[in-house]
């Protein structure tokens, strides 16, 4: 028995000597990259990428490692920074700069801008996103924006035939495809949310009829007169959608809406449904009065962290990976809308309202990059109010901005 | 008029009880259900329990979704040598400080509980610091510097569960109701301390031994965010992390999801029906000693 006993024991300590390992110093250099999000159409993009980077350049190993979009990402990340072993390459959304800029995980990689020659070619609105307090932290590599998508059969049956460019044809298109059945309504004219965490739609009439968020300072401006007129007329809009919470699928994805504003990648999958694919268009977000036609605009950006020992390598990664030909990779594996200017003719005839699609890009506008857009849910909860539960639209922004000033302040 | 109450009182607590065995196999049910619908019909704004057709190829597509076979041995390797050595460890603490005499005892037991009440997730941090901190292991240096130590290696999800508070404080407990004329009887018999454990000790501490294996069984296999923070890459993701792939850009596939889900619970019941004889012989021998 008590050899039995000592033979478990050897064989567990040999078991876990076996696996600690000890690298070998060869000369490589090794990078760790971690990425949001873990689909797999994505993670076989990021792989092949990788793949051909080392193939180019033998002194430099990628490891891939991705977490799930939600709280996983940031959980991984905080305990790995806050360990001093954060992974070199990160694939961030816009909301992670400013707090982690804050907190010293992502580095500045303005010198390293400078000597980028294809830095002027990303297109504009994306290098705003990676730019905080006057530095750049990050190269975006995938623009999630908002598209107007509508129903060119049902359009046809309700003779309206071309997508609606102003807000007071978007009302009377809306009431005109609604259709109501024993009560309730069966096929909303525009669908939009007016439940959960997420309520972009909002933003996007708001930046349509000139709307912001936050001034010049990264001040919050949530009760403006522009966005007092959106709310206003998101709540007219009510009437015509069918509730449904941001986290639910939107009726135009199972055929009962008319028109919507929706992710873009969320859309793909009905281009390649044939129920669907001839039915659908893309137009740009009708405005109000002269403002251009905006959208919301997400965006990921590849950082690099803290604990980065070759950051020079990092970049040059970073650099390849929105490099042209990866870019139009990107488009053509997994429906991706292109980053830059010298590809956006080519990227325009890849595939259907690709035109639009990078137009989408060219005038989006993302979550202010502010260490307080990650208490934006304080706003979408007055929204909510107003839109789903009547309150008074002037009342619910005002709250939203005091509540908002508040948080900041506590947050201080 | 007394037979009729009683027999009222039997209905009534099989009532209950089935009325408990529904609301604990009711969201089974809704998992098991779901695992067999397709995603339009789980996207209807008309939903309904059961699906219309069973698509048990939803089981297949969940496990050609990511490398299955990997994280399911990574996950069984994990808990098995977690189980085996924290029995070892537990067991061995438990009767440490349930028997043996020396100075800070109390002390050191005071601290060993006061570890119970402090939340992994405070501990986190630290111990990630310490596993990248292992010296030789990982490119890391004799002081534990400029590599990775034991990230992303199996000893890395290992070592911080191979021993635990709540498992010496159980074993400790145990022991410590044994009669101490075991003991004495043992040392006549020309016993060392080694001896006694083994030959009394373990074989007598069962029961309490089979309840910690199950429960250090699930709480490995169950955990989610220490592998998610210690791995990198598909490679040495536990079947947790995996769980997360039916997460994508556009939405949540819940009905490959819920698939995998039953696979990766249907282990931990396994485990538990083919334990549970043991398991309850166990306490019943441990609830008439003495």
């Amino acid at each position: 028995m008590k050899k039995r006993l000592i033979g478990i024991v050897l064989v567990a300590v040999m078991l876990l000597g076996l696996f600690c390992g000890c690298a070998k110093d060869d000369g490589t250099v090794t990078l760790t990259f971690l990425r949001l999000g873990n689909d797999e159409a994505e993670k076989n993009f990021w792989l092949e990428v990788i793949e051909s980077y080392e193939a180019a350049n033998p002194g430099i190993k990628i490891e891939y490692d991705d977490a799930a979009i939600g709280n996983a990402m940031d959980t991984k990340l905080t305990s790995l920074f806050s360990s001093n072993s954060g992974p070199d390459i990160i694939g961030h959304g816009i909301l992670s700069i400013a707090s982690r800029v804050e907190a010293g995980h992502y580095l500045p990689l303005d010198e390293y801008m400078q000597t980028w020659e294809q830095a002027d070619d990303m297109i504009d609105m994306l290098q705003d996103f990676a730019t905080y307090e006057g530095h750049t932290y990050g190269v975006a590599y995938m623009p999630t924006s908002y598209v107007f998508a509508y129903r060119t059969d049902l359009f046809a049956q309700a003779g309206i035939d071309a997508p609606p460019t102003t807000w007071e044809e978007l009302l009377d298109y809306a009431e005109r495809l609604t259709v109501v059945e024993n009560g309730h309504t069966v096929q909303a004219g525009f669908a939009f949310p007016t439940a959960g965490g997420n309520l972009v739609e909002y933003d996007i009439l708001s930046f349509c009829n000139g709307g912001r968020f936050a001034d010049e300072n990264g001040n919050p401006t949530i009760n403006t007169p522009e966005n007092l007129e959106a709310l206003e007329f998101m709540s007219r809009l009510n009437e015509y959608s069918i509730p449904y919470n941001s986290n639910e699928t939107n009726p135009f994805m199972t055929g009962n809406a008319a028109m919507t504003f929706i992710d873009n990648v969320k859309l793909s999958p009905m281009f390649s449904d044939p129920e669907y694919a001839d039915k659908i268009a893309l137009a740009m977000p009708p405005a109000n009065g002269d403002n251009p036609a905006m959208t919301f605009s997400g965006c990921r950006l590849l950082f690099v962290g803290k604990d980065c020992k070759n950051v020079k390598e990092a970049f040059d990664f970073i650099t390849y990976a929105v490099s042209e030909a990866i870019v139009m990779k990107r488009a053509q594996d997994t429906d991706a809308q292109a980053v830059l200017k010298s590809v956006s003719d080519e990227y325009a005839t890849l595939k259907p309202f690709n035109d639009i699609r990078i137009k989408y890009v060219e005038n989006g506008i993302g979550m202010p990059v502010t260490t307080w857009s990650t208490m934006f849910q304080t706003v979408r909860n007055e929204m909510v109010q107003a839109v789903q539960n009547g309150a008074d639209p002037a009342t619910a922004l005002a709250q939203a901005q005091t509540k908002l000033e508040q948080e900041i302040a506590n947050a201080k | 008029m007394k037979k009729s109450l009683h027999i009222l009182g039997k209905v009534l607590s099989w009532l209950l009880i089935a009325l408990i065995v529904a609301a604990i196999l009711f969201p089974f049910a809704v998992m098991f259900f779901f695992s067999l619908k397709t995603m339009s019909e789980i996207r209807s704004p008309d939903p309904s329990l059961l699906p219309d057709v069973a698509a048990w190829e939803n089981y297949k597509i969940a496990l050609q979704t990511g490398s299955w076979g990997q994280y399911f041995f990574n996950s069984t390797f994990v808990t098995v040598i977690v189980v085996v050595i924290s029995l070892i460890i537990n067991s061995m603490s438990g009767y440490v400080f349930a028997r043996l005499n020396f100075r800070f005892k109390n002390f050191l037991f005071v601290l060993i509980l006061a570890g119970m009440m402090i939340p992994p997730q405070v501990t986190m941090i630290p111990v990630v610091s310490l596993i990248r901190s292992v010296p030789l292991a990982g490119g890391n240096d004799i002081l534990g510097q400029g590599g990775s130590g034991l990230i992303n290696t199996y000893s890395g999800l290992i070592i911080p569960f191979i021993a635990g508070s709540f498992g010496v404080f159980l074993c400790r407990q145990y022991f410590v109701s044994f009669p101490r004329e075991l003991d004495d009887a043992a040392l006549i018999d020309g016993c060392g301390r080694f001896r006694t454990f083994i030959s009394i000790y373990l074989p007598l501490g069962k029961p309490v031994l089979a309840s910690l294996a199950v429960l250090k069984f699930a709480g490995t296999w169950n955990e989610y965010t220490w592998p998610l923070v210690i791995t990198q890459g598909d490679a040495m993701k536990t079947v947790q992390i995996a769980l997360t792939n039916f997460r994508n850009e556009s939405e949540i596939r819940w009905n490959l999801l819920m698939a995998a889900t039953l696979m990766v619970s249907a282990v931990v019941c396994l485990v538990f029906i083919f334990a549970q004889k043991h398991f309850v012989n166990g306490i019943l021998t441990g609830s008439i000693k003495g």
